[in-house]
């Protein structure tokens, strides 16, 4: 810029403010980037308050400053005015020097405000979605405290671009002005905010306000999002509500909105890194009883995890086929195959489900599911959000060939006190929230399934008495939010499932299984300096399950005294920071002990034995304009007391790139190992300890798409290999994990003979309007097995397609309404081409054909939901009729065969369950 | 580690299947060897033991049985050196083929310890003429060497494999074993004593009836009809005897009936008898 150019910007500042103290008026010019302008003048108090700021015609477009190269990486929109302002020429003071002048700048010497602090700003979406950059010539108010009082463009740029530009600037924080006093005085400047697609901040929260009653929307509403430390960050909704904060630091933040005729509603969001939170607001007529509440918390990670799909629990809640589960609508997502028979497993990526893990928090847990999948084994309302990720995880995860599922509990402190009681077909809860002062909450949860007493006497007969599945858990949780902004959160949590036949009087239970735990959860999240936070996680407690079988009610069992303990220290990404780092040390340890004493399974075992397994990891992650990269370490070992040792070094590594304002593209390859488990290398238990450990080598390859209509695509392609897999005897204890297998058994001892191979695409459409919820994916895969002999064989769940398509629709009158369709390929199975009767035991063996040469036909189902909500002065009532296998379609799940190999008789899934549900919450 | 458990839709299914009523494991609607009964059970080495098949043909497709044994001591059969000498074939005469097998001298080197306790596989595999064509191979009485006794000793050394090849309906293939040892008590075979009167149900309708055991040990007893079945696949001896139950199908005619008491430990007898629904 020249210094004609300058010199006619002051000409234009004094002239566009004769009525404002123009002697005030001050051009500056930023100390080190010489083609930078901050314009700035200050004003009397008092003539602010007479005479309101005039805006004066856009500078000449040559005095417009040229973009600035920033070392952030990422932000949305890149100020063009750095957070240290030099005045160039002297204000002309009106009032002597002060004595208390800021460093550096000398006594007598006035000042200008000097921007202390800012909010990445929020793109337009629409302006980001057709790649349009701009930039917006501003004037603000600064007031004696720092704060911008006023906010004005000067120069408009359109496209939504002037109006997000305003409302990024009230966020400013600036060191006030400074008479010649020292003394803060108010100050009028001008401030170039500049929008760069390529730094486009990811979006912290995305919401919709909207009126309780009748669902209209609130156009043009200020949206104000306050952080703990004080931060606040400005926008305004759309045309139908909609509205959109980028760039937001990990913390907690509180979004206030104020719509007119309406009660202020304020909702409590837990930012977190990479995330989008997103929020449904909902506001009660002054008239009415406030109900001033959050309805929606969801939030969507983007990284570091490559394929992360999360489900929250407002999203599923009102989904046909979940009960309201937030676990169970999983299953809808790409990647896992349909369960046999509705069972709650989850089989990721073509690999088995003891193949993946389960954590809460990052804690590992044993199951996720009550027996039969009818429900998660904590209370939905404990859980925030469920990460479920296929595969090509970051290396906080490890020792799973698989995916892994991580319910992670709510870190926001309740606006107030409630509970509810629900009641439904197959279970009945109670839940207590209870505010204690302003920063700590008791949460209580118990649940009872009470199908059994259905189901018991009707499938009892005259010579056995069946006693249905059972489930009960109960959980208590306290959170705390402590001063430094850090929390703790304790939760205790047991999960009781049993069933069995019991034969006559005389003989006992004649077969059963039993499975209970209980954990104690300890979390400590506490930020450090300079954007870092610590997470601490410690769990412990008992596991068991036991497997009765005529008349022994521990014929067999599996034991766990486990604790476990994580400590991880994260620094993540920020606008202003292009290296993230997780580090972690993640330890698991305790006694395992088994007995097996089924003589129809196997031979005796029994064994008790301790364990310890450490694990490190690092990650870093580094963002180079559009391009993040995230390589990872994890080195996991595992030393048994009978004197075996088990290690894996796996590296990972991400890539993420922003191809433009709506694209993203995902690479990522890895090393995943999984250890034998203590009964495949126990001396009692027959097992092997020279075992090594399974591993997988995954690689994936995956594109999102954001589409108009608030529709999203993502496309995955994923390749996987698997090495070193167990083969042997495991196949005859598949009752522990599922339905009995069936086809021929590798019986021979245990050995790494096995490999295979998974390979696949996966398609999530997504759609997330008004009133509308959609969901479409499909999975397309391949995956196969290499066993003993080096035979290909499938696996057993292997599924050539998955298709699932959901729709929620909210209708007037609080009425909403729900379809869920899937498709499915059957599981393949070997055949039985012939019999042999065996004298002794008086009945047939089956000889196998050709090995999975027969698939089990296709399946197909519809589950419709109706939700109906009355809202009284205290309390609401919401009914539901969630009608599984709406079609009562028989769908064979099981091959089975008859008594003599004669016939195929496969076993069909779920009939049609019409499952009626009322809930009263206070 | 998921340890979610399906195991509750198996069991409902058999629950519900196994409600009352006649079980349908025991009726008998095809070929099927019944039983193979080795008298005595136990023997030594270079002695002789009866086998007796018994072979239930409801449709009447007269088939043809092929018995064998196969002693493996770890290097395959022994009795694949001859196959051909190996088996015995024949049509059964109302429905029973008998034979006298004896045991391999060869084995008296392993078992002359007076303890151990060999077993000998023996195989009984039933056929509608024409279907199976080991049967019709070992008819024909292949040289040893030539490629058709290669094949059928294939066949007799591993007939669960070579059963793939065969057809599902109108074969039976059957498994039971004769102990060879040296053992100064043998295993004996239980001794059923039938009921004196002839079995009687009406249409739709049961009846029960005992029969005697005589046999030191534990046994049960497995009953099988042609028509209507037993109310349990499987009946606990006690002191004795064991009670029965036969329900009749809502057809009427002659039935065939046959009851089978098996040793826990080996040993075996059979009774047949035809019954009638009225």
């Amino acid at each position: 810029m020249t210094g004609s150019t300058f010199r006619e910007g002051l000409t234009e500042c004094g002239s566009r403010l004769p009525k404002i103290s123009a002697k005030r008026c001050a051009v500056l010019k930023l100390a080190s980037v010489s083609n930078l302008l901050l314009v700035l003048c200050l004003w009397s108090p008092s003539v602010l308050a007479e005479e309101p700021p005039v805006v004066g015609p856009p500078p000449a477009p040559d005095a417009a400053p040229q973009p600035v190269p920033t070392a952030v990486p990422g932000p949305a929109a890149v100020p063009e005015a750095p957070p240290a302002a030099v005045p160039e020429a002297p204000v002309q003071p009106t009032e002597p020097p002060s004595a208390t002048m800021p460093e550096a700048i000398p006594v007598g010497t006035p000042t200008l405000p000097v921007l202390l602090s800012q909010l990445p700003g929020t793109y337009p979406p629409a302006a980001l979605a057709e790649g349009k950059e701009a930039s917006v010539l501003l004037e603000l108010d600064v007031g004696e405290t720092g704060i911008v009082l006023g906010a004005r463009v000067i120069e408009p740029a359109g496209d939504g671009f002037d109006e997000a530009a305003v409302q990024a600037a009230r966020g400013f924080v600036f060191q006030p002005a400074r008479d010649a006093m020292g003394a803060p005085t108010q100050a009028r400047i001008q401030y170039r905010y500049r929008f760069s697609v390529a730094r486009a901040a990811p979006p912290s929260i995305e919401g919709r306000v909207t009126d309780r009653g009748t669902n209209s929307p609130f156009p043009g509403l200020d949206v104000r999002v306050v952080g703990a430390d004080g931060s606040v960050a400005y926008t305004v909704t759309d045309a139908d509500g909609h509205f959109v904060i980028s760039g937001l630091p990990v913390g907690a933040w509180t979004v206030i909105v104020s719509p007119p005729g309406h009660v202020v509603v304020t909702a409590p969001v837990d930012v977190k890194a990479d995330v989008v939170a997103q929020l449904t607001l909902t506001a009660e007529p002054t008239e009415e009883i406030a109900a001033d509440r959050v309805v929606t918390v969801t939030a969507e990670r983007t990284s570091p995890e490559l394929t992360e799909r999360i489900l929250s629990q407002e999203e599923v809640r009102f989904l046909p086929g979940t009960g309201g589960d937030v676990v169970k609508a999983v299953q809808n997502l790409p990647g896992v195959a349909r369960a046999p028979l509705g069972v709650g497993q989850l089989i990721i990526r073509g690999t088995a489900p003891e193949d993946s893990a389960y954590f809460l928090d990052g804690a590992s847990i044993p199951i996720v599911f009550h027996f039969s999948g009818l429900s998660t084994i904590l209370n939905g309302d404990f859980i925030a959000e469920v990460s479920y990720l296929p595969g090509n995880y970051g290396a906080r995860y490890g020792r799973a060939l698989g995916g892994l599922v991580d319910l992670r509990t709510s870190d926001v402190l309740p606006e107030k006190s409630g509970g509810y009681v629900s009641l439904d077909f197959f279970q009945g809860t109670a839940w207590v929230e209870q505010k204690v002062g302003k920063d700590t909450v008791l949460e209580f949860s118990l649940r009872r399934s009470w199908i059994d007493t259905v189901l018991s006497p009707v499938l009892s007969s005259s010579n056995a008495t069946f006693r249905a599945p059972r489930y009960w858990d109960a959980q208590a949780r306290v959170f705390h939010r402590t001063r430094s902004g850090g929390a703790f959160d304790a939760l205790v949590l047991f999960s009781d499932d049993r069933f069995s036949v019991v034969g006559s009087a005389d003989q006992g239970v004649a077969i059963g299984l039993t499975t209970t735990f209980g954990k104690l959860r300890a979390r400590w999240l506490q930020p450090l300096t300079n954007d870092w936070r610590n997470e601490l996680t410690l769990i412990g407690g008992p596991e068991n399950q036991a497997f009765a079988f005529d008349g022994d009610p521990e014929a067999a069992y599996e034991r766990r005294f486990g604790f476990g303990l994580r400590e991880e220290l994260v620094q993540p990404v920020s606008p202003t920071r292009a290296i993230g780092w997780r580090i972690g040390a993640d330890l698991q340890g305790g006694q395992d002990s088994f007995l097996y004493n089924v003589v129809a399974f196997s031979p005796y075992e029994s064994d008790a034995t301790w364990l310890f397994a450490p694990a490190l990891y690092a990650e870093p992650t580094f963002r180079l304009g559009p391009v993040s990269l995230t390589p990872g370490l994890r080195g996991d070992a595992k030393v048994y007391d009978f004197g075996a040792a088990y290690a894996a070094v796996d590296p990972r590594l991400s890539a993420r790139i922003v191809a433009g304002s709506t694209t993203v593209v995902k690479a990522s390859v890895g090393r995943y190992s999984q250890f034998p488990t203590t009964r495949q290398v126990s001396p009692g238990g027959d097992g092997n300890p020279d075992l090594v450990p399974e591993w997988s080598l995954q690689s994936s390859l995956g594109l999102v798409q954001q589409l108009p209509l608030g529709f999203s695509l993502e496309a995955t392609a994923f390749y996987n290999r698997l090495y070193e897999l167990v083969v042997g005897r495991e196949d005859r204890f598949k009752f522990f994990t599922g339905p009995p297998p069936v086809g021929p058994f590798d019986t021979e001892g245990y050995a790494n003979a096995g490999t295979g191979r998974v390979c696949g695409t996966e398609l999530l459409l997504r759609m997330n309007a008004d009133k509308t919820f959609g969901l479409l994916s499909a999975t397309f895969s391949s995956s196969v097995r290499y066993g003993r002999d080096g035979e290909q064989s499938l696996f057993e769940n292997d599924q050539p397609f998955v298709i699932n398509a959901l729709a929620s629709q909210e209708l007037p009158k609080r009425w909403r309404i729900g379809v869920r369709g899937r498709v499915s390929a059957g599981d393949p199975y070997t055949p039985v081409v012939n019999r042999v009767y065996d004298m002794q035991s008086r009945s047939f063996f089956p000889v196998y054909g050709e090995t999975d040469s027969a698939r089990l036909p296709a399946t197909w189902s519809v589950d419709v939901r109706v939700d109906k909500e009355w809202k009284f002065k205290k309390w609401s009532l919401t009914t539901y009729l969630d009608l599984q296998n709406a079609f009562n379609v028989q769908n064979p799940e099981v091959m089975s065969w008859s008594y003599d190999y004669s016939e195929e008789t496969p076993i069909s899934g779920l009939p049609i369950i019409p499952a009626l549900g009322v809930r009263g919450e206070l | 580690m998921s340890r979610i458990s399906g195991l509750t839709a198996i069991i409902v299914t058999s629950v519900l299947t196994g409600c009352g009523g006649a079980n349908e494991d025991t009726l008998v609607d095809e070929l099927r060897v019944m039983a193979v009964v080795s008298d005595p059970p136990e023997v030594a080495p270079a002695t002789t033991t009866t086998i007796t098949a018994t072979v239930a043909d409801p449709l009447g497709v007269e088939p043809d049985v092929m018995l064998w044994t196969c002693t493996n001591l770890g290097d395959g059969c022994l009795e694949a050196a001859d196959p051909a000498q190996g088996t015995v074939i024949g049509r059964p005469v109302e429905g029973q083929l008998s034979t006298v097998v004896t045991a391999p001298a060869a084995l008296a080197g392993v078992v002359s310890d007076g303890v151990t306790v060999l077993p000998v596989l023996l195989w009984t595999l039933a056929c509608a003429p024409g279907v199976c064509p080991a049967i019709d191979l070992a008819a024909a009485q292949p040289a040893v060497g030539s490629a058709e006794s290669e094949t059928l000793a294939e066949f007799l050394a591993d007939p669960i494999t070579g059963a793939e090849e065969l057809p599902l309906t109108d074969v039976s293939l059957a498994l039971s074993q004769v102990r060879v040892s040296m053992r100064a008590a043998p295993l004996q075979n239980p001794v059923i004593v039938p009921p004196t009167d002839a079995l009687v149900v009406g249409v739709g309708e049961s009846v029960e009836f005992t029969i005697g055991v005589e046999f030191e040990g534990v046994t049960a007893a497995y009953g099988y009809t042609t028509n209507g079945g037993f109310s349990s696949a499987e009946y606990e001896v006690v002191d004795g005897e064991v009670k029965m139950t036969w329900f009749g199908s809502d057809v009427a005619g002659t039935a065939d009936l046959w009851v089978v008491v098996n040793g826990e430990d080996g040993g075996s007898a059979v009774w047949h008898t035809t019954g009638s629904v009225e």
